[in-house]
């Protein structure tokens, strides 16, 4: 790790007494500063590594828009389970989420159930919403924790969808007017980065600027001393995994038009740990112990610069894997360090 | 097990009292509280321990159980110089202390938890002899006149039977002296008498046991002596038999005090109804009606447990209550804290970390958590408008004097006195009423309790009613008009003016009606 460069956040009074009463103050100084900006940080190096190893390859305008395509559906998927996360609530039912809206929308449009691609795209969304509010209310009313209520919900999703689909792929007649969503470009842009940017804007919005994203961290933060302040606790949970299953189904449509294929099973799934690890990474970022839209984004990004830099190296999968898992671990423990030191 | 194998009463064999605390110190930082405090033991004996919080019987208690030392004076057990200085020690001395809630786990079986602090048998040193263990288990019980299958979960269990297996998990490390430190709370009547006639029968057997309890009837329906502590230190030591209820009170509460009142502003003229209370009843309350004016601090006190508390949650639907409540002459629904914030209430709860604060927010999110609507830039797209937001919070906080590094500090950063004010700031940002005010000095320092108490004058000087719980009955003179005194859930007095001390306070709460 560098050494510290710019200016450091004013430290906490506790924090200082602490380190003056157990470790050199420069030690507790850098470990701060490591679980503050340790990822922004790793994600410069990283980028720098990979420049310097393959200048002509990684280092082009070309690659890096590669690599905002190739995050962009990671990005999208991870924004939602971020507002899903900031109250505490893990969402494991995305993947299946994901799927569905990838399939629903190409074989309606297929088979001509919906006649337009922007009728599908919003038809899709608002089940999703729907499958969220619902995966919300057995949170909220009926006491289930979100991480088993998903985990059921997702499977029955998973299987429901291969029911309706009798496991068979949809790969013709999928309109044009519906693949631009995955294949489309505007100007050098393409299209799944746009919309991973509105998506990223427009959470970042609501979670940072709005009263229902104040209410959330609030709920996240102290559910309790929340609801005797007079928030709609158990309904702030239907709005979260709403968001994080519209996101999630948004993705989904994302990646079956960029493949031009519908289907029925495992397009999430490769999403799903990859978004978690994104977020996580996030709460360690600027603002240990807070999943917030800029920390997701820059876990996100970290995961795909590593994918795409090691794909070019020629590193094999597995290590791919490890790396992104060892990452996840350091970023992860950096927060844990300061938010365990502040109680 | 040898215990039980030993006959009756075993007084004559033994010299000197089972225990006997001679001449206890000990301080806490500007406290004293165990002041040159004597006490003794008989063994078979149930002797009860009564005093007013913070008179010193949970420090005495710890001391007998190892959890803290004594700063001078000594612990006998069995007339030989016992040192406690963790709670093995009191374990292996045969000493026992049973909590309020049990020291129970809920989710293992009465056999195992019996069977926690000993052990299980064995066989062969690895595998649990579960045949052993049930029958060791089923002796004990019976001993404590438990009839429950040992495999039961403690879960499953009543509050009485909780406290039988409690019990019996002493009896199982051969204490020979238990402590029951308010057993009753949780009881009801009938529960009670089966739990003492449990106790007599273990008494005959050589037991001694020390009773703590706040309920004065208890003390003369189980007792052998009685011992009464204020202040930390011994008010004297009584058979039973020598004492009734009214001289027991009185040396409870000792001579009257002279305390200062602190200067109340008279204003003689009370104001409209702000709060109607008909008939509100619950778990805890039973049938109460109260009115409370616009510009009056009314004091609600009672023994823990006994509806304090629970009038001032039922009113902020944080329990479930029945009855008719009115918030300035409309009928409220208070379902919920929502539904109780919309009528004009605000709750200052009683833990503040848990209950009252978001400790990640910062001071200013904390502030506002209540009125968030009032910020917005419209109704349908709700943006927070944050310079206004910040302008009136850094308003109302620098009406409470708040010290703070920032608006945008952490609150968890604030000191307790602070982290209150910053609760409080919340409900004047929110306009409210009625303020319920549930211990809201609790844990907070001397400096900042005056601090609070001014505001709670100031709160109603300009217009609003207080309900005000404390744990320090001074401060019920102190800060309120008038004091309402509820016993087991019923409204037994009305305190105010002259009247209004924390000896007819206490007098009330205890169930003595003549104030």
């Amino acid at each position: 790790m560098p050494k510290p460069s710019v200016g450091l956040d004013p430290v906490h009074p506790l924090e200082t007494m602490a380190a003056k009463s157990r470790k050199p103050v420069d030690l507790e100084r850098l470990l701060s500063w490591v679980s503050r900006y340790g990822t922004i940080a790793s994600l410069v190096i990283i980028v720098i590594i990979f420049s310097v190893l393959r200048p002509s390859v990684f280092a082009t305008s070309l690659n890096f828009f590669n690599i905002l395509n190739q995050v962009s559906i990671l990005g999208i998927i991870a924004l939602g389970l971020t507002v899903a996360l900031v109250q505490g609530l893990f969402d494991l039912s995305v993947a299946a989420v994901a799927t569905l809206g990838g399939f629903m929308a190409t074989s309606w449009l297929a088979n001509g159930t919906v006649g337009s691609a922007v009728l599908a795209v919003l038809l899709v969304l608002v089940m999703a919403l729907l499958i969220g509010a619902i995966n919300g209310a057995i949170v909220s009313y009926g006491g289930i924790s979100a991480f088993i209520a998903t985990l059921a919900s997702g499977s029955i999703i998973t299987g429901a969808v291969l029911g309706i689909s009798h496991s068979q792929t949809v790969l013709s007649g999928i309109p044009d007017s519906f693949l631009i969503l995955g294949q489309g470009m505007f100007g050098p842009i393409p299209a799944p980065v746009v919309f991973f940017v509105v998506v990223a804007v427009v959470l970042y919005f609501v979670l940072e600027q709005t009263e229902q994203g104040r209410h959330m961290y609030a709920i996240g933060g102290n559910a309790e001393a929340s609801r005797l302040s007079g928030i709609p606790v158990k309904r702030y949970a239907l709005l979260a995994l709403a968001i994080s299953a519209a996101c999630a189904a948004l993705g989904g449509m994302i990646v079956a038009a960029n493949l031009g294929v519908g289907r029925p099973q495992g397009v999430g799934d490769t999403y799903l740990l990859d978004a978690f690890a994104a977020s996580f990474i996030g709460a360690s970022t600027l603002r240990p112990g807070r999943f917030h839209v800029f920390g997701t984004v820059v876990g996100v990004l970290l995961i795909g610069v590593i994918n795409n830099g090691l794909s070019i190296l020629g590193v094999e999968t597995f290590w791919q894997y490890a790396v992104r898992g060892a990452i996840l671990l350091v970023a992860v423990l950096g927060a844990g360090f300061l938010s365990a030191r502040r109680q | 097990m040898t215990q039980h194998d030993r006959p009756g009463r075993l007084d004559d064999s033994r010299p000197g009292p089972a225990v006997a605390v001679r001449d206890a110190v000990k301080d806490y930082p500007g406290q004293r509280a165990l002041n040159h405090m004597d006490f003794e033991l008989s063994q078979g004996e149930i002797h009860a321990l009564v005093g007013e919080n913070g008179a010193g019987k949970s420090t005495l208690i710890k001391a007998l159980a190892g959890v803290i030392g004594l700063d001078s004076g000594t612990i006998e057990v069995d007339g030989k110089p016992a040192s406690l200085n963790s709670p093995q020690d009191a374990f292996d001395l045969g000493l026992s202390v049973v909590h309020q809630h049990g020291n129970l786990v809920a989710d293992l079986s009465v056999l195992e938890n019996v069977l926690l602090a000993e052990g299980l048998d064995r066989r062969g040193g690895v595998l649990v002899d579960w045949r052993r263990s049930r029958r060791r288990v089923e002796i004990l019980l019976k001993r404590v006149g438990l009839d429950v299958d040992s495999r039961t979960l403690v879960r499953d269990l009543g509050p009485h039977q909780g406290a039988m297996v409690a019990i019996a998990k002493s009896l199982a490390s051969d204490a020979k002296v238990i402590v029951l430190d308010e057993p009753t709370t949780a009881l009801l009547p009938a529960e009670v008498q089966t739990l003492f006639t449990q106790m007599r029968r273990l008494a005959e057997e050589g037991i001694a046991f020390v009773f703590v309890t706040h309920r004065l009837g208890e003390v003369f329906d189980v007792s052998d002596r009685i011992t009464v502590m204020r202040d930390g230190a011994l008010v004297g030591t009584w058979d039973t038999s020598q004492l009734d209820h009214n001289t027991l009170v009185d040396q409870l509460v000792g001579p009257e005090r002279s305390l200062a009142q602190a200067a109340k502003p008279v204003d003689a003229t009370p104001g409209e109804v702000l709060l109607g209370i008909r008939d509100l009843r619950g778990d805890e309350l039973r049938g109460v009606d109260l009115d409370i004016r616009a510009g009056e601090v009314v004091g609600v006190a009672s023994l823990p447990g006994e509806g304090s508390s629970a009038l001032l949650e039922s009113l902020f639907g944080m329990r479930r209550s029945t009855g008719s409540v009115t918030v300035q002459g409309h009928p409220a629904l208070l379902r919920s804290p929502r539904h109780a914030i919309r009528s004009g209430l605000a709750m200052v709860p009683r833990d503040r970390l848990l209950q009252g604060l978001v400790a990640d927010l910062s001071v200013r999110e904390n502030a506002t958590l209540a009125s968030t609507r009032d910020y917005i830039s419209n109704s349908f797209v709700r943006f927070m408008r944050k310079g206004q937001e910040r302008r009136a919070a850094g308003h109302v906080l620098d009406r409470l004097k708040l010290k703070t590094t920032g608006l945008e500090a952490p609150v968890r950063s604030l000191s307790g006195g602070n982290q209150q004010k910053v609760v409080i700031g919340r409900w004047l940002l929110r306009k409210a009423q009625v303020y319920l005010l549930d211990s809201p000095t609790a844990a907070v320092d001397v400096h900042a309790k005056a601090e609070i108490y001014a505001l709670i004058r100031e709160l109603v000087a300009d217009g609003a009613a207080v309900l005000f719980t404390s744990t320090e009955l001074e401060e019920f003179v102190r800060v309120c008009d008038r004091v309402v005194v509820l016993n087991r859930g019923e409204v037994v007095g009305e305190l105010l003016g002259d009247d209004l001390t924390v000896n007819s306070i206490m007098r009330l709460s205890f169930g003595r009606k003549s104030a």
